[in-house]
């Protein structure tokens, strides 16, 4: 890390920081870990494609490319090079994860440009947002068109005839009891929900890939799962249902896990994911929203910079203050 | 006469009370939902700024010092209520969309803010054209503001209760955040760097 | 003498200001009653004529807030209150018409906040038509989350449940004053 490129500079002046030793080089690059994201956000891609058809598909494409060519135009406008980090086509695509396959594509492609947009570039790019945009957008879209936001259909493949119904977690708390065939349905993802929040199963096997290849890291995800669990389970809720159901294993991690919008520290990712998993629940039983996944992980995005602060490691050798 | 243009114009572009100084942001972000209410807005201001300075001006050699920050508030608080009876009795739908926005005029720091730092200090001309600047900078601003917001918000536009025009497919789906107060900063922050960006703001 | 005039002049300043201030807003006032008072009358009325189209005039207690109505040759229509409840967004206002003590002769919305596509589900299910002859007993007691013969619009529950208790603040405690 000796050289450090300064981004407010042009591409003229490039600092020479003199660290000191010793001098690593990592492999790691941004591009090197996006492209490691998108590859494990490919699994639960796949089941939505599989379960929701054609209409997945054309929802995960507009907005990618929404997204891409959003990031493309603010570029230009602010003169700044553009690089094809992947980061554009991750938020399009997490964004389209958490949609209702039925939305009409342009407000798809609206939640794209506002993450894009608005959530990232107006608070000047990758690395110095405050929100995760992919949920910006999520919020914006919920917050502007409740109703469409709210339409779930049966999982049909490419059957072309959908029927609506409910979300399993908007009536969830009457009806099902514990029953082991919907945790069956659940884990599968063979259930009506968002494109590709559906599947537990292979969003756990993206997720864990993720921590395998130590692009991030698995206090946060059980962090926040457990904070869920347990907070559920003392509510006198089915815990397991909660956990499996909604956005929340795409939530504890992809969304909870972004490097730029949570704490660095070790046991802040802990206070993140704990606090996120506390309103998760709060909003999901005492909200006026079925889902408190986004919603949660915003405000502990609000909070992160406090959160930090407060769990600074104390250098080795300073005393206390 | 150059004396009297030149406050005018200052109010408009220059230190437009809105885009540049960004005072008074409750009345600019609780009332810009729809262009009526805009307007309606728009014209009470006027009217209180532009009586208000006028008085304040012409009783500057007579308002002792110390007292003169209780004088201002009486005086723009009797306007606020003589505007705000006219609302209610000439224009009842307007008045009651304001609600309590029309009231908190008499609090608006842009207009207590001209009285203490222009109209108790220069002759009544200025401070008249002082106002009228003002007005039509903060007119233009809430009208600029409201018209993206209800365009977006609502998918037309509606002018007291004049149907202008509607779009096709936002009538039926209208974006409902710029509705909300969330919409009012972000339509606003997005024009101030609109005119940043063409250069008519420029970095102080 | 005049050393103690200046030295009261800020007081005296201030409560001459006061008073010039009283005096402008109260002759406004008197102003703006004399309009209001020529205008409410008819305006209510026609609001009132859209629950009971036969409707000529009404009274109105101020103690109870209930308008009672009255068609051309005095025979009584029934009584029409305002109640708010709470929908998705915000406040909704209702006027409900009673034909008697009994029934709920109609409902008209006053004001609301709902986003457009909810109350538009509202209004294509027929949902305020449900209200039309509703009996008050019906529901009376189990008015807790919605009235025995109205049904919410699925969906749009929240906006549903804001109209209904928006009816009941209207009625329920104002049974006992119908005379």
């Amino acid at each position: 890390m000796a050289k450090i490129k300064n981004d407010n500079s042009n591409k003229t002046e490039e600092k020479l920081i003199i660290s000191s030793a010793p001098h690593l080089r990592s492999k790691w690059s941004v591009k090197r870990t996006m492209y490691l994201v998108i590859l494990a956000l490919m699994l639960p891609t796949a089941a939505g494609i599989y379960f929701f058809g054609f209409n997945a598909i054309f929802v995960i494409l507009t907005s990618v490319i929404a997204a891409v060519a959003t990031e493309y135009l603010v570029k230009l406008l602010r003169k700044k090079p553009f690089v094809m980090d992947g980061s554009a086509v991750i938020t399009g695509l997490l964004l389209a994860l958490t949609l209702p396959p039925t939305i009409p594509l342009w407000m798809a492609a609206i939640g794209s440009v506002f993450a894009i947009a608005i959530a990232k570039e107006a608070f000047g790019g990758l690395g110095h947002n405050i929100f995760n945009p992919a949920l910006a957008g999520r919020a914006f879209l919920q917050l502007s068109f409740p109703a469409q936001m709210s339409v779930w259909i049966a999982p049909s493949g490419f059957a072309p005839d959908a029927v609506t119904s409910a979300s399993p977690l908007s009536d969830a708390f009457e009806k099902i009891g514990s029953n082991p065939e919907i945790y069956r349905e659940l884990l599968i993802g063979n259930i009506n929900g968002s494109l590709g929040e559906t599947s537990a199963l292979l969003l756990l096997a993206g997720g864990i890939l993720l921590i395998i290849l130590r692009v991030i890291d698995w206090r946060t995800p059980v962090a926040f799962i457990g904070a869920t669990a347990l907070l559920s389970l003392v509510l006198g809720q089915d815990a397991v249902y909660q956990v499996l159901s909604g956005g929340l294993m795409i939530g504890a991690f992809f969304m909870a896990t972004d490097y730029v919008t949570t704490p660095m520290t070790r046991t802040g990712k802990i206070v993140f994911g704990i606090g996120a998993g506390i309103l998760t629940v709060t909003i999901r039983l005492y909200g006026g929203y079925p889902e408190g996944v986004c919603f949660a992980i915003l405000l502990m995005n609000a909070a992160t910079p406090l959160i930090e602060r407060y769990t600074q490691p104390r250098p080795y050798g300073l005393g206390k203050k | 006469m150059s004396g009297f243009s030149k406050e005018f114009k200052k109010g408009i572009v220059i230190s437009n009370p809105v885009f540049v100084l960004a005072l008074s942001l409750c009345p600019v972000l609780a009332v810009t939902d729809t262009l009526d209410k805009a307007l309606g807005m728009s014209g009470a201001f006027a009217l209180v700024i532009i009586a208000s300075n006028l008085i304040i001006s012409l009783m500057r050699k007579m308002i002792p010092d110390v007292v003169r920050i209780p004088v201002f508030v009486i005086i723009i608080a009797t306007f606020v209520s003589i505007v705000e009876m006219l609302f209610q009795a000439y224009i009842p739908a307007i008045y009651s969309a304001l609600g309590i926005y029309l009231s908190l005029l008499a609090v608006n720091c842009l207009i207590l803010g001209r009285a203490e730092a222009f109209a108790s200090r220069n002759k009544v001309s200025d401070s008249l054209a002082d106002a009228l600047g003002m007005s039509v900078g903060f007119c233009l601003a809430l009208i600029l503001i409201s018209f993206f917001r209800e365009l977006l918000g609502k998918g037309g536009i509606t002018v007291f209760g004049n149907e202008l025009f509607t779009l096709p497919v936002l009538a039926e789906n209208p974006i409902s955040v710029f509705g909300m107060s969330m919409g009012a900063f972000l339509v606003m922050g997005l024009l101030i760097a609109f005119f940043k960006q063409i250069g008519v703001i420029k970095d102080v | 003498m005049l050393d103690r005039f200046k030295k009261y002049y800020p007081l005296f300043f201030l409560v001459l200001v006061i008073l010039a201030s009283s005096a402008l807003m109260m002759s406004a006032e008197k102003i703006n009653r004399l309009v209001l008072e020529s205008r409410q009358a008819p305006e209510t009325l026609a609001l009132l004529q859209q629950l009971f189209t036969e409707a000529t005039f009404y009274t109105y207690r101020v103690d109870t807030e209930i308008y009672t109505l009255y068609d051309s040759r005095r025979h009584k229509l029934g009584y029409a209150m305002y109640g708010e409840g709470f929908g998705y967004r915000g406040k909704i206002t209702v006027l409900a018409g009673l034909k008697d003590k009994e029934t709920i002769h109609n409902i008209i919305v006053i004001n609301q906040i709902e986003d457009i596509s909810y109350w538009n589900m509202l209004k294509n299910n027929n949902f305020f038509a449900q209200f039309i002859g509703l009996k008050i007993e019906e529901c009376y007691p189990s008015f807790a989350w919605l009235p025995g013969g109205v049904d919410a619009v699925s969906g749009s529950t929240i906006s549903s449940r804001g109209v209904t208790n928006a009816v009941r603040d209207a009625i329920l405690d104002k049974l006992e004053y119908l005379d």
